[in-house]
């Protein structure tokens, strides 16, 4: 049922979103430096969902199937969009996403699919994958 | 009156026995891995508390009364330097600390210090202030309304229909010539519109150091992204 | 006009009903595997990325946009023919006013111009529960924080469970948490919506 932990060399598939983070223009303005208090907007960060045991038990990827290994602050995943060549380092500063909130949800480009989002990136990280716009994307990721 | 603030003490301990809320600002205060902990010590002292309240005494009466202030001051630090944090107060429900939890403390500090001066029917006006005041219960009452208000009227129910241009990108990602092209794209949509069934889309396109413009049709009426043509001008 | 002469020239180019297309390429020759390399990114891991703005417009010089960033830094950022504007939707540049929030994707050039591919005015994503619904309306919590959410008739669209946008927004419900993709109205706790994420009712 449970697919196997993220591992070092084997890259995963997941739904990735985006988040703003230290200053920022608008609702964001509040969001701080996030978990490890230095994540920026600017930045090519991500927020994973277990940092830690607290973060773990707000983002709950177990519940949809998905067991992860603990990466904590400061750990570089390489990411790459599904359809893309281009692959960046991005690193961790903060806790998130939600993952038990979209269980099972999908998202596709052609015929190569990504389910469950157990990643979000800053808008400088994602728009070198993507377009803001488009809130969702399937990426590919390894240690 | 006692009895109703003991029954909230003791629902705000029973709560915290089972190990409080993951996202109260107490962990600001006295770490992460001592939360558990200090949650079972504030329900220890709130069982105390009612039954303090239960036996008429002066002193009982002031500890609450104290405890209920020491509880707004808290919520007060917790709002101005946690405002992401829930109240962690009666229930691990997400309940951002907001002016009803502040309002909730005064009245309960209200309540008890003024217990003997109010006629016993001060009771029901009290019960229903706290439940008012409380987020954790807005799922029982204050949610279920709105939702029979939504069911009333509609609000949403604009019945204009068209096709999105996101349900149009959406299909746009499933085919197979979205994927092959992808790595040319340098922009999000630069322009779209309609040419009989079809739905055009432009982006920005760099191949071999060259700029191009990306365009896709892709059909605007119906569900079929193998469909989907490209062309690099 | 101009704009006219230029979505026909491209409809004939991808639909194919005109010959006289110069440059347009079939797509069969596009192999990615084959055509390209795989690139690598990396920067220090607190770098800022120099290839991407954020800020508020301070001032717009022919298409030129003067941007202060949220950090104060400064950023000159070079709109041309080719960079795509959203502002709630895809538009154009005359869109852009003093006092909107952007990100800025693109090439930093040596004079310090971000030539930009791609900007994205006043957008927000933010993850929310529906408090209540009024009339095209929908009043949400963002972490504490009230935030109203306007429907836009002809653009905001609902995405159920994951599945194809529709602008049927009558399946939200009041208590269910929701992913808004919309556009901020600067200094205001007010969205535009373009797209809500949600579970079905």
């Amino acid at each position: 049922m449970a697919s196997p932990p993220v591992e070092v060399m084997a890259p995963t598939t997941a739904e990735a979103s985006w988040f703003c983070c230290g200053p920022a223009f608008g609702p964001c303005g509040t969001a701080g430096g996030g978990a490890c208090g230095t994540c920026k907007s600017a930045s090519l960060h991500c927020a994973w969902p277990n940092t830690s045991d607290a973060c773990f038990d707000i983002t709950r990827p177990d519940k949809c199937g998905d067991d992860l290994l603990r990466r904590t602050c400061g750990h570089q995943f390489f990411v790459k969009h599904l359809c893309g060549t281009t692959e960046i380092a991005v690193t961790i500063r903060d806790c998130g996403p939600q993952t038990d909130l979209w269980c099972g949800e999908r998202r596709c480009c052609g015929g190569n699919c990504a389910t469950n989002r157990l990643i979000d990136f800053t808008p400088a990280a994602f728009t070198r994958l993507g377009s803001l716009s488009a809130g969702i994307i399937p990426v590919s990721i390894r240690s | 009156m006692e009895v109703l603030v003991a029954a909230v003490l003791v629902w705000a301990a029973v709560f915290k026995f089972r190990g409080g809320s993951q996202r109260s600002a107490l962990g600001k205060i006295v770490g992460e891995h001592r939360v558990v902990t200090v949650f079972r010590l504030i329900g220890g002292v709130e069982v105390l508390l009612a039954a303090g309240l239960l036996v008429p005494n002066p002193v009982g009466k002031w500890a609450a009364f104290a405890w209920f202030l020491g509880l707004l001051g808290y919520l007060s630090w917790a709002r101005v330097a946690e405002p992401d944090s829930s109240c962690g107060c009666l229930s691990d429900k997400f309940a951002p600390v907001g002016v009803r939890a502040l309002a909730r403390a005064v009245v309960l500090a209200g309540m008890v210090v003024t217990a003997e001066l109010l006629p016993w029917y001060a009771v029901i006006p009290g019960a229903v202030a706290i439940v008012v005041l409380s987020a954790e219960l807005d799922g029982y009452w204050l949610i279920p309304l709105r939702r029979w208000k939504v069911k009333l009227l509609h609000p949403l129910g604009n019945t204009e229909f068209h096709i999105p241009v996101t349900s149009t990108v959406q299909q746009l990602h499933k085919s197979q010539v979205y994927q092959s092209a992808y790595p040319l794209l340098r922009s999000d949509v630069l322009d779209t519109w309609d040419e009989g069934e079809w739905r055009i889309l432009t982006y920005s396109a760099e191949r071999d150091g060259e700029r191009a413009t990306a365009v896709f049709a892709v059909p605007r009426d119906r569900y079929d992204p193998e469909a989907v043509r490209f062309a690099l001008a | 006009m101009e704009n006219l002469g230029r979505r026909k020239f491209l409809t004939s180019a991808v639909l194919g009903t005109a010959t006289t297309v110069v440059g347009a390429t079939a797509l069969g020759s596009l192999a990615p595997e084959t055509a390209f390399a795989d690139d690598k990114w990396m920067l220090e891991p607190d770098a800022v990325d120099p290839d991407f703005a954020e800020g508020r417009i301070t001032g717009i010089q022919g298409s030129m946009l003067m941007v202060t960033g949220s950090d104060r830094t400064f950023h000159r950022i070079q709109v041309t023919g080719g960079t795509s504007i959203w502002k709630l939707r895809n538009t154009t540049f005359d869109e852009a006013e003093v006092g909107d929030g952007l990100y800025a994707r693109g090439a930093r050039m040596p004079d310090g111009v971000l030539a930009a591919d791609a900007i994205w005015l006043n957008i927000v994503n933010l993850q929310t529960h529906i408090v209540a619904i009024n009339r095209d309306v929908l009043h949400l919590d963002h972490h504490g924080h009230r935030i109203v959410g306007h429907v836009v008739s002809g653009t905001t669209a609902a995405v159920y469970n994951g599945t194809p946008a529709i602008s049927d927004l009558s399946l939200l419900q009041v208590g269910k948490h929701a992913q808004v993709i919309g556009a901020w109205r600067p200094d205001t706790n007010e969205v535009d919506i373009a797209t809500v994420y949600a579970a079905a009712a």
